[in-house]
């Protein structure tokens, strides 16, 4: 309980940090939104100071202290209100957000979570049976493909799936003549949208998993207690899973948490890459349409999700390593 | 109950010959006996010790020879029925205890384990057994809530020391049990296992450097040296009636501390390569007494009353000549 408390204590401590440094970033650069867009019609001939005036009412540029701009901000924050976005202007930053977020969790969710599992089973079974010929295929093949640049397999997979085959849509999350709604004909072609990223990042990220469960399990398999265990005469399975498998997995739970906390963020070049209508792809616009509030919201979110994830990851490890819940009480 | 005949154990490697770290070693283990495996580092005790068991990776050792145990040859046996007589009729205990136990796991979940695997006793039973067990080898049962970090060197070597015993097996091979703890531990331990030993009616395989301890509480000890055994005796003739150089040698390493005068002597040299093959008797270039035949005949082991050496200086000419 303590050990949960103390996790509690600094997971907010770190939120609080983080919200803080949202705020005051962008206010050490100098200029401001209004000015920026100012240059920008500028070009196009001369501005009038009402114009400029409107412009900020508009965008809703801050007035009044720091102090009670940075407690309104906190206000905001609490009731998800980021203000409007400028790249899809008239849109709600939040509901900019809420769009391109299920795109995100769902497939880079669902790929990521995957990816591990089948990853790490495939992993502990190579380990097993180190030097066969699974473990001597897998193991090689897959750090190869873990090794490609992960935009190049796509543009490779996207221009002999989709292009020449044409097996596959070449980009985007559904389909130009459907509009988002809860019907067959809309999830069908979301799905068929995603197979080639889902492939893409799949493929990408298992050797990874892979590789590390492997070799962590290797070194496990050389414990007195795995000896023991097979002295003792367990079943092939239990001393695999409950003894080896289990002890190997404690330090991959974290790397697995943390890749879990920065899907919010997106899969940037998946996104990119695909044109996905995701939050990767919503970070670019943002950052290439200057789109402060929109930027700053996706910060925000990728930041608590990370921290967020941390946190389920030290009470998992807690949960499965008992040394960490004593480490926690006597200190 | 146990009979070992020209057990021969090579790693082998890549590179090279590889080591064969057991040479055609023969012995038996009766029935309710305290059996003390001494020698020093690298001279194939532990080897020994994990052949017995079948524990070595068929995969990086070749293996000659049979193990058997009750009438069934280990190395016979498929891998299924070996796994099955696991922990019921032999089971080990492992150098100092550290990692013998899995660090996740409460210890009386790793007892439960074994007894799910081997028996069909209930829960209720096996916690009854598992305390028994703890308080049999001086432990308060309680331990068997806490978790192995939470237990001290010579807390988790009793623990495991209940662990083998939890079955009732024929044999328990200890390996190096007490070598990371302190000498009052120690002492405590190796008083208790055997006192359990002689109640219990089980065999001990006790492998370890410390020669001091083994005669000590041993019933018979074999003195293994570069792979071999070269001196197999009961351990009141051993410390009177000696008769391998090596074993001889060995003993002027130890002094007794009640004695008026001590005096105490090393063994110059060093063992043998066992990647190479041995020519002769592979102590004979550290020891005095040897002469010709040393260095080029191997001695086959020759009985000595209750014993066994296997040295030239006893075949039946060289004390006929005597």
């Amino acid at each position: 309980m303590r050990y949960f408390l103390r996790k509690i204590g600094f997971l907010l401590l770190t939120v609080w940090v983080a919200v803080t440094l949202n705020f005051v970033l962008p206010r050490l650069m100098p200029g401001n939104p209004a000015q920026a867009m100012m240059a920008k019609f500028a070009q196009q001939g001369p501005v009038s100071p009402s114009q400029e005036k409107a412009l900020e009412l508009m965008l809703g540029l801050p007035t009044g202290s720091l102090w009670s701009q940075y407690w309104s901000y906190l206000g905001n924050i609490v009731h998800f209100n980021f203000g409007t976005s400028y790249s899809y202007f008239p849109e709600s930053v939040s509901n900019v957000i809420l769009t391109a977020l299920p795109w995100t969790l769902i497939l880079v969710g669902i790929v990521t979570i995957l990816q591990f599992v089948v990853g790490t089973l495939c992993g502990v079974y190579a380990a097993w049976n180190r030097g066969k010929k699974f473990d001597s295929t897998a193991s090689v093949m897959l750090s190869f493909t873990a090794a490609f640049p992960y935009f190049w397999l796509a543009l490779a997979l996207i221009y002999f799936l989709a292009y020449l085959a044409k097996w596959f849509p070449i980009s985007g999350g559904y389909s130009g003549s459907l509009h988002p709604a809860f019907q067959w004909s809309f999830i069908a072609s979301a799905v068929y949208h995603s197979i080639l990223p889902a492939i893409t990042i799949f493929a990408t990220g298992i050797g990874g998993s892979l590789l590390g469960m492997r070799n962590n399990m290797i070194n496990t398999l050389g414990e007195d207690y795995i000896l023991l265990a097979k002295a003792e005469g367990l079943k092939n399975r239990v001393v695999a899973l409950r003894y080896a498998a289990r002890n190997a997995l404690l330090p991959i739970v974290t790397n697995f948490a943390m890749s879990l906390g920065l899907v919010v963020g997106g899969s940037l070049l998946m996104e990119t890459v695909f044109a996905y209508p995701g939050m990767g792809y919503l970070l670019s616009t943002a950052v290439s349409n200057q789109d402060y509030p929109l930027l700053q919201a996706l910060f925000l979110c990728i930041t608590v999700s990370v921290l967020v994830a941390n946190f389920i990851a030290d009470l998992i490890s807690g949960l499965l390593d008992p040394r960490l819940r004593r480490g926690a009480t006597t200190s | 109950m146990l009979e070992v005949k020209d057990l021969r154990v090579t790693y082998t490697s890549k590179r090279g010959p590889g080591v064969t770290a057991v040479r055609d070693v023969s012995f038996d283990i009766p029935d309710n006996t305290f059996v003390g495996l001494v020698g020093e580092s690298g001279c194939g005790k532990s080897t020994l010790g994990f052949a017995l068991s079948r524990l070595l990776d068929p995969a990086r050792n070749e293996i000659h020879g049979s193990v058997v145990l009750d009438g069934q040859d280990l190395y016979k046996l498929s891998d299924e029925a070996l796994r099955k007589l696991r922990w019921s009729k032999l089971s080990l205990v492992l150098q100092g205890g550290m990692n013998a136990f899995n660090p996740v796991l409460k210890i009386k979940n790793q007892f439960m384990d074994v007894m799910r695997e081997h028996s069909d006793m209930t829960k209720a039973q096996m916690l009854d057994r598992i305390s028994e067990l703890l308080k049999a080898v001086n432990l308060n049962p309680s331990v068997m809530e806490a978790y192995p970090h939470e237990l001290s060197g010579g807390m988790k070597q009793r623990a495991a020391i209940a662990l083998a015993l939890v079955l009732q097996p024929r044999l328990v091979i200890l390996d190096e049990p007490t070598t990371a703890l302190d000498v009052v531990v120690q002492r405590s331990i190796v008083t208790m296992l055997s006192a359990l030993q002689r109640q219990l009616g089980f065999s001990v395989l006790f492998v370890s450097h410390d020669l001091g301890l083994v005669l000590e509480f041993a019933d018979r000890v074999m003195v293994m040296y570069a792979g071999q055994i070269v001196e197999d005796k009961p351990a009141d003739m051993l410390i009177e009636t000696a008769e391998h150089p090596y074993t001889k040698a060995l003993l002027k390493c130890y002094a007794d501390p009640g004695a008026e005068t001590v005096t105490l002597s090393g063994i110059p040299g060093s063992p043998p390569d066992l990647g190479a093959a041995i020519q002769g008797c592979p102590f004979a270039p550290r020891c005095a007494n040897a002469f010709a035949d040393c260095r080029s005949i191997p001695p086959a082991p020759v009985d000595r009353g209750a014993g066994r050496v296997a040295c030239h200086l006893y075949r039946a000419e060289e004390v006929a000549r005597s």
